[in-house]
């Protein structure tokens, strides 16, 4: 047999008639038809919206008022989606294939440009379409609020978005091709994001100069100042920015197209066995099959630092000793339960004891607490990692939830003092609820440790439908609404009734301490799940 | 069903004399319709290398996991110094007299080698000569210039060793492995095999699967054939690798 390269058309060809033969999918017309009865949903939805909303265009004072803002939310929404499709391409990209595609295509003597460029121009195709039709959706809530002439905004709410669209796959390509501007765009992606909440911040208080320096920003602006023009807005350079868009997506298209031979097959092959992995794990509503592949995906581009703490000398501080360095190794799950927490600090401030505000904190100091058990997570993910150690499984579990209860409560107690610092709470009202907090973080701590010890999803429940699902997913929450609520409840329900805080709060602490109790108890108990 | 008859280790124990250390009784597994394990007697002593032997899907890492305690049976039972491994799961005594290292490593990705060895050690009593154990066996197992490799910068077979590895650190009295020499080049099996003739030596009661007969000879004091889930042949090792059922299924 030649070991010349084979014409990649002819393959791509052979294996397409192949595939009809095996999977007869829907007819020529069927197709066809389906797309007709899209289109005519489409207009029919569009004519619709487009007549409610002009049955109440916005007053001249509050048209002038969001013309003025036009440029800050136009500009925020389009840099959110340029780091949007740019973090995509850190993981699946605009090129993708499917897992048998690696060893019978990618690993065949193939041109790897003709089998990735008819991929990449499908999606430069695909992007330029979905810019359109968004641009479509912006034409028709503009014209039907603002009533500008018709025909410029259309042509610009088409133009701008689908241009964008264009340079942003053209763009992620050039991502997906280099694992070193992949790690670039994870490493700065984040001033993007910064960026776009600066717009959407100048736009709370619309000046003329920072409307400019909005648009003239980026190509997020660019693609904002036509539709910004065409609605009576001020942006008269759009024909430059309009043009500088246009250029700049035609050279990144044209680049990516002449660099469709840049990814390697290995990159490519990591990628679709990424994909596999999602889709199966969508499939069966995994979302902790979810969160690692994600974990994977970011172990791709950088391998954590392997920081190291002194190990112990007794058996009984082993774990905590582990637990640490788990969370020294992924810093990200701090700031996260720091964010979260702080959230949450402000939500219980701003809410003043209103039942929601409440329900919110305590979510938000749950899903801190979530962030903190991973190590909880690994040891039932696969039940033989828990069979090294000579304690019962629910005593390992228990001494996992150690580290993560004194973090999370100081984390709690950070937030007290900063709230102290800044005159919110007082001398007395800080220690009782340095006091709260050493009981609420351990009860949390149990509930997301007692979540996370169950394993993945198992794959039976989805036969018996989504609210069962939800029910498994929604379990940690409602556990900790139900652990932390009554206490607080009965805390503000006292306090209300004329009790000091102090009898107030001690009531909330006997129930922490009973609820703890039974966690402990229940947790003890506890069993791998073996089969 | 019979129980396989014993026969002294070739590799002779420091002791001299071979206790009972583990005894499972009629053990069945069935999922739905499928055995999976159609029962297993096993009397093990300690000082002695037990070889289960079988193609795939013939039940032996099944049989493993059920001896170490990590899988229930459908029926029978495990018993290590008279405690039921399966009714006192998590009970002291029987957890830290097994030690097991099953075919897929099972390693935490966030940790070293180094770490995995650290973890196992401290968790199970070992700290004063820790650092020392810990030298010799990645020196034993050729992980000594891995020791700072996380899993995911290891190759399978590395994997393996360090899975072993951490089975070893460890006080124990019966040692499993599931597959040990799956990945594992020719001169780490010989290590491997060395490591465990020592263990013997030591008076560890060690049950071993393999595809791979040669690595279980002059190591294995007997041997048990599966085949379907049933067991179809046991004895010593020579009597049954020279008989006619290992020969009619193609296993050596």
């Amino acid at each position: 047999m030649s070991t010349a390269e084979l014409h990649p058309a002819e393959v791509l060809a052979y294996l397409k008639t192949s595939r009809r033969a095996n999977h007869k999918g829907r007819s020529a017309f069927d197709r066809l038809y389906s797309i007709y009865l899209a289109l005519i949903g489409v207009v029919a939805i569009g004519i619709f919206s487009s007549g409610s909303l002009r049955n109440h265009p916005f007053s001249p004072e509050t048209a002038a008022s969001v013309r003025a803002r036009l440029p800050f939310i136009l500009a925020a929404l389009f840099c959110l989606v340029v780091i949007g499709v740019l973090r995509f391409a850190t993981w699946q990209g605009p090129v993708s294939f499917s897992r048998p595609d690696v060893p019978f295509l990618l690993g065949a003597p193939l041109s790897r440009r003709a089998l990735v460029a008819p991929k990449l121009i499908s999606s430069l195709i695909v992007a330029a379409a979905a810019g359109a039709a968004s641009g479509l959706i912006l034409f028709v809530f503009l014209e039907a609020k603002l009533r500008p002439d018709a025909g410029p905004l259309l042509g610009a709410a088409l133009a701008g978005p689908a241009l964008l669209g264009l340079l942003v796959i053209a763009l992620s390509w050039h991502v997906e091709a280099s694992i070193r501007r992949a790690r670039w765009v994870v490493r700065w992606g984040w001033i993007l994001f910064v960026l776009a909440l600066a717009f959407a911040l100048g736009s709370r208080d619309p000046s003329m100069d920072l409307s400019a320096v909005a648009l003239w920003s980026g190509p997020w602006g660019w693609a904002a100042a036509p539709v910004v023009a065409a609605s009576g807005g001020a942006a008269a350079m759009w024909p430059v920015t309009l043009g500088l868009l246009s250029v700049a997506a035609a050279a990144a298209s044209f680049g990516a197209l002449r660099a469709a031979d840049a990814a390697s097959i290995e990159e490519l092959a990591r990628r679709a066995g990424l994909r596999s992995g999602l889709s199966a794990a969508l499939y069966v509503q995994d979302f902790r099959g979810l969160a690692m592949l994600g974990r994977d995906a970011r172990r791709a581009l950088f391998m954590p630092r392997k920081r190291k703490i002194r190990h112990p000398r007794r058996a009984l501080l082993v774990i905590p000793w582990r637990d640490s360095l788990a969370l020294l190794r992924a810093p990200s799950r701090i700031v996260w339960a720091t964010a979260l927490v702080a959230a949450a600090a402000l939500v219980a401030g701003a809410s003043a004891g209103h039942p929601g505000g409440v329900v919110l904190a305590i979510l938000l100091s749950y899903l801190a607490a979530a962030r903190l058990v991973e190590t909880v997570r690994q040891e039932a993910d696969d039940t033989d990692a828990a069979g090294r150690f000579p304690w019962a499984f629910g005593d390992v579990v228990l001494m996992h939830a150690v580290v993560p209860a004194v973090a999370l409560a100081v984390l709690g107690a950070a937030a007290i003092g900063v709230a102290t610092l800044d005159g919110v709470l007082t001398g007395s009202e800080a220690g009782l609820s340095l006091g709260l907090v050493a009981l609420g973080a351990p009860m949390l701590i149990m509930c997301a440790v007692g979540v996370a010890q169950r394993g993945r999803l198992p794959i039976e429940l989805i036969f018996y439908g989504s609210e069962v699902v939800f029910l498994w997913y929604a379990a940690g929450p409602l556990l900790a609404l139900v652990s932390l609520g009554i206490p607080v409840a009965s805390m503000i329900g006292n306090f209300h009734s004329g009790l000091a805080m102090s009898q107030a709060s001690s009531s909330a602490a006997f129930f922490l301490a009973i609820g703890l109790a039974l966690g402990i108890t229940v947790l003890r108990r506890r069993q791998p799940k073996i089969v | 069903m019979a129980k396989p008859s014993k026969t002294p280790s070739k590799t002779p124990s420091k002791s001299g004399k071979q206790r009972l250390v583990l005894t499972a009784r009629g053990l069945v597994k069935r999922y739905g319709d499928a055995v999976a394990l159609g029962g297993l007697d096993l009397d093990l002593r300690s000082g002695e290398c037990v070889a289960l032997i079988g193609h795939n899907g013939s039940g032996k890492t099944t049989a493993m996991r059920i001896l170490a305690g990590l899988m229930e049976p459908s029926e029978g039972s495990v018993k290590i110094k008279g405690i039921d491994v399966h009714e006192a799961r998590g009970n002291p005594i029987t957890r830290s007299a097994i030690s097991f290292a099953p075919d897929n490593p099972v390693l935490y990705d966030d940790l070293t080698v180094e770490e995995h060895l650290i973890l196992t050690g401290l968790a199970h009593g070992v700290s004063d000569d820790l650092d020392d154990s810990i030298d010799s066996i990645l020196d034993d197992l050729g992980l000594l210039s891995r020791r700072d490799y996380l899993p995911s910068q290891l190759s399978r077979g590395m994997r393996q060793k360090t899975s072993i590895a951490c089975a070893l650190i460890r006080p124990l009295e019966v040692l499993m492995l599931d597959e040990p020499v799956v990945g594992l080049d020719p001169p780490s099996q010989r290590l491997l095999k060395e490591e465990i003739r020592r263990l013997v030596a030591d008076d560890i009661a060690v049950v071993l699967t393999t595809h791979q007969i040669e690595f279980a000879r002059g190591l294995a004091t007997s041997v048990i054939v599966l085949d379907d889930g049933q067991m179809v042949d046991h004895g010593p090792f020579d009597k049954v690798v020279g008989g006619d059922t290992a020969a009619s299924l193609g296993l050596v």
